[in-house]
């Protein structure tokens, strides 16, 4: 046990003498508040002032804790496009960061050598970070939010240069001012601040207008893959408006005749994009099929308004489900190898601008399957269960994944579920009906013969199967 | 579209045969069904072939069956 201490001793000493030796040169901070979702976008160039090669580099904010995607990218020589992504893993902040602080080690390509300069591009996605203030507003309200943030990074190293620009997209109230600040039309610029110790990274908040959707949902995703030749999509949502609260009464005829005067924060409709060969919609909730809905075809896609009983204002919430269907073979495929068959299709749900507290998708694979593998790009726990559906006498195994946080630049990400199938498991059903209607002739022929003694037992049965030949 | 270097499952019976296909396996396995319980009533006192009779039963089940799988795959119920 004290060995075990003293070694995490040494890592940690060794951890801080590591991220003590890289200088970041200049790092441009891009911040876009103007929707639910906050992004940053860093721009940042180190170099390595230290003896050793520094193999990774600690990325803080206090934000991080909430962010739903971080993308790192190499762009020294390649365009950001083109570039390859870095591996980086949840860190614990070091010692003398500020409270509140969270982390990421990010794996350098190569170890950075002594002297040696990296250009990185960071991205990340924030959600649940906008603070409605105040906390509640009537019907005719704009919303009002509160950004807390940084002026400078909050870095565990030195910053020779940088600079700080917040896209707010919103009228300002009130911002914090740390020199230089510039405030023009909607966006602020703080810096650029030269030659920052580490750790010396000033709090701002932002108190602006924010009318953008503030759509959270629990997601349900049930996939039912059918080789006869369709794969069934069913979503379920529990959509909350997460922004400020509704008080007051609120009037539909108003909403009704003035919606941007009336209906400023709230959410009328929401937008799904679905693939060309979607077919078989509906959507409808507990009390049945929702009519207010429009759909409209294209070779690019399908584009679903989908419009719920009543908007969502904030405190509100609304449970649906939304489905449809897709041709297998635009779905599922071969491969030529092995045999296997494998259903592809993004993770995400259908809805656009909503962003998923918790995602559960559920691949129900056709009876017969086996030996099922997933592959996704993103952090999910795994289970396998069996489910029932017609006609099933062993059952479908079921692969059930769990994901959570997901907004909306992540729901392309592709899962892939291979499976071995072979489509002669397609007769099974058949051959069971087969098997039973069988049944039922062989104890006719059997009746037929008197075999059945249960049958020919009473006298009427005998009478009844004699008679008609009497005549 | 489906995952790269895969070759897209085609089902291997196209739907736009279903409802054809249902309509002419069940017409001939309730024929099929009808002529075997004739057979079974108007055949006491002779002596019937078992052959026959099987054979007729295995066609009327085998219509049947199959039929009412291509009838709710017609209705949209995609049999797993």
């Amino acid at each position: 046990m004290a060995r075990l201490a003293a070694a995490l001793l040494v890592l940690a000493l060794a951890g801080i003498g590591a991220s003590a030796q890289l200088v970041i040169e200049d790092v441009k901070r891009q911040i876009d508040i103007s929707g639910f979702v906050v992004h940053e976008q860093l721009q940042l160039s180190l170099r390595n002032d230290g003896p050793a090669a520094a193999a990774s580099l600690l990325l803080c904010d206090p934000n991080l804790a909430r962010a739903a995607y971080l993308e790192v990218k190499d762009t020294a020589s390649v365009k950001d496009a083109a570039a390859p992504k870095l591996a980086w893993q949840a860190a614990a902040a070091p010692a003398g960061a500020p409270a509140g602080v969270a982390c990421r080690e990010v794996t350098l390509p190569k170890p950075l050598a002594k002297k040696g300069t990296a250009k990185l591009t960071a991205l990340a996605a924030y959600t649940h970070v906008l603070r409605p203030e105040p906390a509640e507003a009537r019907q005719r309200d704009p919303q009002h939010v509160l950004f807390a943030g940084t002026a400078q990074l909050a870095s565990p190293y030195k910053v020779t240069k940088q600079s700080t620009e917040i896209k707010v997209g919103g009228s300002v109230q009130s911002a914090t001012e740390v020199s230089p600040y510039k405030r023009s039309g909607n966006t602020l610029s703080y810096g650029p601040y030269s030659d920052a110790a580490p750790w010396a990274a000033e709090q701002i908040s932002v108190h602006y207008e924010n009318n953008a959707p503030f759509a959270a949902a629990e997601v349900e995703r049930e996939i039912e893959i059918s080789h006869w030749g369709n794969v069934y999509v069913e979503e379920r949502y529990h959509v909350r408006h997460v922004g400020a609260k509704l008080v007051g009464e609120w009037s539909r005829w108003d909403l009704t005749r003035d919606p941007k005067q009336f209906a400023k924060a709230g959410i009328p409709s929401f937008v799904a994009a679905l693939p060309p060969q979607a077919r078989s919609l509906y959507y409808r909730d507990a009390i049945g099929n929702i009519s207010s809905s429009e759909t409209r075809r294209s070779s690019e896609g399908v584009r679903v308004t989908l419009v719920p009983r009543y908007p969502l204002f904030g405190g509100w919430s609304s449970t649906f489900t939304f489905g449809y269907s897709l041709p297998l073979s635009s779905a599922v495929g071969k491969e030529p190898k092995t045999g296997r068959s494998v259903f592809a299709a993004p993770v995400g749900p259908a809805l656009d601008d909503v962003v998923a507290d918790s995602l559960v998708v559920k691949v129900v694979l056709p009876e017969g399957a086996k030996d099922p593998k997933v592959s996704l790009d993103l952090p999910f726990q795994l289970e396998q269960s069996l489910s029932y559906t017609y006609l099933d006498v062993l059952g479908r195994p079921v692969v059930v994944l769990r994901l959570s946080n997901l907004v909306q630049e992540m729901k392309g990400e592709t899962l892939q579920v291979s499976y071995s199938y072979s489509s002669l498991g397609l007769l099974q059903k058949p051959l069971l009906l087969v098997g039973v209607l069988g049944a039922v002739f062989a104890l006719a022929i059997v009746a037929g013969r008197g075999g059945l003694s249960s049958l020919a037992a009473s006298p009427s049965v005998r009478n009844v199967v004699a008679k008609p030949h009497a005549s | 579209m489906v995952a790269a270097g895969t070759v897209p499952v085609t089902p291997p019976v196209p739907e736009a045969l279903f409802q054809p296909l249902a309509l002419a396996l069940l017409i001939s396995g309730l024929l099929a069904s009808g002529s075997f319980f004739v057979r079974e009533e108007l055949s006491t006192g002779r002596r019937r072939g078992l052959p026959e009779e099987v054979m007729l039963a295995g066609v009327a089940a085998t219509c049947l069956g199959f039929g009412t799988v291509f009838l709710l795959l017609a209705c949209g119920v995609y049999l797993g």
